[in-house]
């Protein structure tokens, strides 16, 4: 009787254990955390030397690759600086996605925040300077605009996150 | 220095064994059965699985968990059941992973076993891990989230996987839809990963006994209705929670994933899987002596295929003969083969085995170290106890108290049955033999073939000739050695009754079983 009743214990124990580590309760992001967190997707504008091509050159390319212009280059490159009550928290320069830095740049920050009233100032600007115009290829293309200024007071909800992404050539900011 | 911990293991196992036993019944001990038991949960599992996903949308993942959960009637337990089988899948994995290392046998022919359980218990993880996901409450959102930041620094895709989490746009159900595909796939890989894993054994055990599923399945029931399993609020990618839910079975390993560099998590992930894939390597022992395979005499084997039947390991087969006879003859593939010395006591004309543990060795030592003390001495002290070298040390040290004549074998199943007549013809008035309990033998099949040769006329059977009140078989579980030892003085008791024995001086049992000679003209 005292064997069964000492397993029946063990098991219920066991199983309590079981439970309870299943379903332990541990600390995340705590009580008064906040967080600003950037997050776009920015085609950026194409930096090209282009010219056109002469007869003779023409005359050496396969029938299917005789285009008259050429154009030869890279992607751009942005700055993104994060200022946090005038104070700097980031600044990074950021470039195209893939081997040849030619695809989107991929924007994904976290930065911590104090819960309350706090000016936020994000700019997100093109590195290379250029006194041409926007390339209408650029436009086409969707390229961000050279420029990119966010400056603004945000109430910062305890536990919640301040959300600033990119659409139609502004800074989106969303909160909870 | 590995021979070591293993002991420390098998040291650490033993003293949970006695705990359970003293409280339970030996046969049931879900320590021994954690293999089988880890692969009855793969079938609830895919049983309570197939339940849930018949309600799961991945459209609405948290809010179709969340109706699953409230549905009092079989949902919410059936989920409960889901989720404790996952934590006492990966728990019973480990336990049978600790124990075959205890056991020294995760080494050799058993190498593929080893490698293919460790992958099954990270294949296991990675399917929990999903399957946290899947439900989309706080605690599936962390996951996903590290899961992400992990997979973000690999460089497999230009665009961050994190994004999806960042809140800007709504959750794709495309990436609850590749969860849910990674979700059932891997448990497909898992049944492909559990056939490797048996592959190389011949009977395989894949079901705990039906008395100890009904008792798993139930315990799992009762706790998911008692204890409904957790489930965190819905994810909200602008809301961070203060804490969530954590299972420390599957996941005890996230919070130091948060804090830490995602490559220094890749290494420790990197340097754990492969010193667990490399034990078998840094287990290793010496393939002579203890550890040599067995091999067959050709001029002894009489082709009946016995050896090849009991092989726990599927290493022996029937070849064509060479020398003109016209059987066939045992033939021994030391790959596969683990030493376990089964196969001699299979063998009547004592043809094969572990170089020094054939028959006629084990008659040898019969005759040269026990046979001498026998001649003279009470009935009491005339008794053999024949005991398996992995059982209970204490059992082994208290036979010698009670005055039998110890006889330490590796295992009860590589006794031959020649030793026993050998032993009761000429001078013992009984045999008792203690083997180490069926689910728990290191060789497999020990106990059941040793039952089977002495009581039920499988080769080598017992000859008829021999008094089996004079032999009795038990098993001698760790933590009961007192019942071991009260099993032994009730057998002393019944032998004393007897008449005493006919001691036959000149008995040359090897002569029963001379090896045939080629017949003429072949």
């Amino acid at each position: 009787m005292i064997r069964r009743l000492a397993l029946g214990l063990v098991v219920a124990l066991v199983a309590w254990l079981l439970a309870a580590s299943s379903g332990a309760t541990v600390t995340w992001h705590g009580d008064e955390a906040a967080l600003l967190r950037l997050s776009w997707v920015a085609r950026p504008e194409r930096i090209e030397e282009c010219r056109s091509r002469t007869d003779a050159e023409l005359a050496e390319q396969p029938a299917h690759m005789r285009q008259a212009r050429e154009c030869r280059g890279g992607s751009a490159s942005y700055r993104l600086a994060v200022t946090i009550d005038g104070e700097p928290i980031a600044e990074d320069v950021l470039e195209g996605g893939g081997l040849r830095k030619d695809r989107a740049i991929f924007v994904l920050q976290e930065h911590p925040l104090q819960p309350g009233a706090r000016r936020v100032q994000i700019r997100f600007s093109r590195v290379e300077p250029s006194d041409r115009p926007v390339d209408s290829a650029d436009v086409r293309r969707g390229a961000v605009p050279r420029s990119l200024v966010l400056d603004t007071v945000v109430q910062v909800p305890a536990a919640g996150v301040v959300l600033v992404s990119f659409g139609d050539s502004a800074f989106i900011l969303k909160l909870p | 220095m590995i021979a070591r911990v293993e002991r420390g293991v098998r040291r650490l196992l033993r003293l949970l064994d006695c705990a359970v036993h003293r409280l339970s019944d030996w046969r049931f001990n879900p320590l021994h059965q954690s293999g089988t038991i880890a692969a009855y949960l793969l079938l609830v599992l895919s049983v309570t699985g197939l339940y849930l996903i018949v309600f799961y949308r991945v459209g609405s993942p948290s809010e179709s968990v969340q109706r699953i959960a409230a549905d009092p009637w079989l949902g919410g337990w059936m989920r409960g059941v889901h989720r404790y089988a996952t934590d006492v899948f990966l728990l019973a994995a480990v336990v049978h992973g600790f124990r075959v290392f205890g056991q020294a046998r995760s080494w050799g022919p058993r190498a593929r076993a080893w490698v293919t359980g460790v992958v099954l218990v990270g294949v296991g993880l990675a399917c929990a891990w999903t399957g946290f996901v899947m439900a989309w409450d706080t605690f599936g959102q962390r996951l996903a989230i590290v899961g992400a930041r992990l997979f973000d620094v690999l460089p497999v895709l230009s665009e961050p996987v994190a994004r999806i989490f960042a809140g800007d746009r709504a959750m794709p159900s495309a990436f609850f839809f590749l969860n849910l595909f990674v979700h059932i796939g891997l448990p497909l890989l898992m049944g492909i990963g559990l056939w490797l894993h048996v592959s190389k054994v011949a009977r395989p055990v894949l079901l705990p006994p039906r008395r100890l599923q009904w008792a798993v399945s139930a315990g799992l029931v009762i706790l998911a209705v008692v204890i409904p399993a957790p489930l965190g609020p819905a994810a909200d990618p602008l809301r961070l929670p203060a804490a969530t839910v954590l299972n420390l079975s599957s996941a005890w390993w996230l919070p130091l994933a948060e804090r830490s560099s995602p490559w220094l998590v890749w290494g420790a992930a990197a340097m754990l899987t492969l010193l667990a894939i490399a034990v078998p390597w840094l287990a290793r022992r010496s393939r002579s002596e203890t550890f040599a395979p067995s091999v067959v005499d050709p001029r002894l084997c009489t082709g009946c295929d016995q050896c090849t039947q009991d092989c726990p390991w599927g290493a022996i087969t029937m070849v064509p003969r060479t020398d003109g006879r016209p059987t066939l003859v045992a033939l021994v593939d030391p790959a596969l083969c683990v030493s376990c010395g089964i196969c001699a006591a299979s063998c009547a004309p004592m043809g094969v085995g572990p170089e020094g543990r054939t028959g006629r060795h084990q008659l040898f030592r019969a005759r040269t170290e026990l046979l001498p003390q026998l001649r003279e001495g009470t009935v009491d002290s005339r008794i053999v106890a024949v005991c398996c070298s992995q059982t209970d040390a204490m059992v082994r040290k208290h036979f010698g108290s009670v005055g039998a004549r110890l006889h330490e074998v590796p295992c009860i199943g590589t006794l031959h049955t020649s030793v026993v007549e050998l032993l009761l013809r000429q001078g013992a008035s009984g045999v008792f033999i203690a083997g180490c309990p069926p689910r728990d033998c290191a060789a497999r099949e020990g106990p059941k073939w040793t039952e089977l040769r002495l009581f039920h006329d499988r080769e080598a059977e017992l000859q008829e000739r021999v008094d089996r009140r004079r032999v009795h078989l038990t098993v001698a579980p760790a933590g009961l050695a007192g019942e071991t030892l009260a099993e032994y003085a009730n057998f002393r008791d019944a032998v004393r009754a007897l008449e005493g024995p006919e001691v036959e001086d000149d008995v040359d049992i090897r002569l029963l079983c001379e090896p045939l000679e080629p017949e003429a003209g072949t």
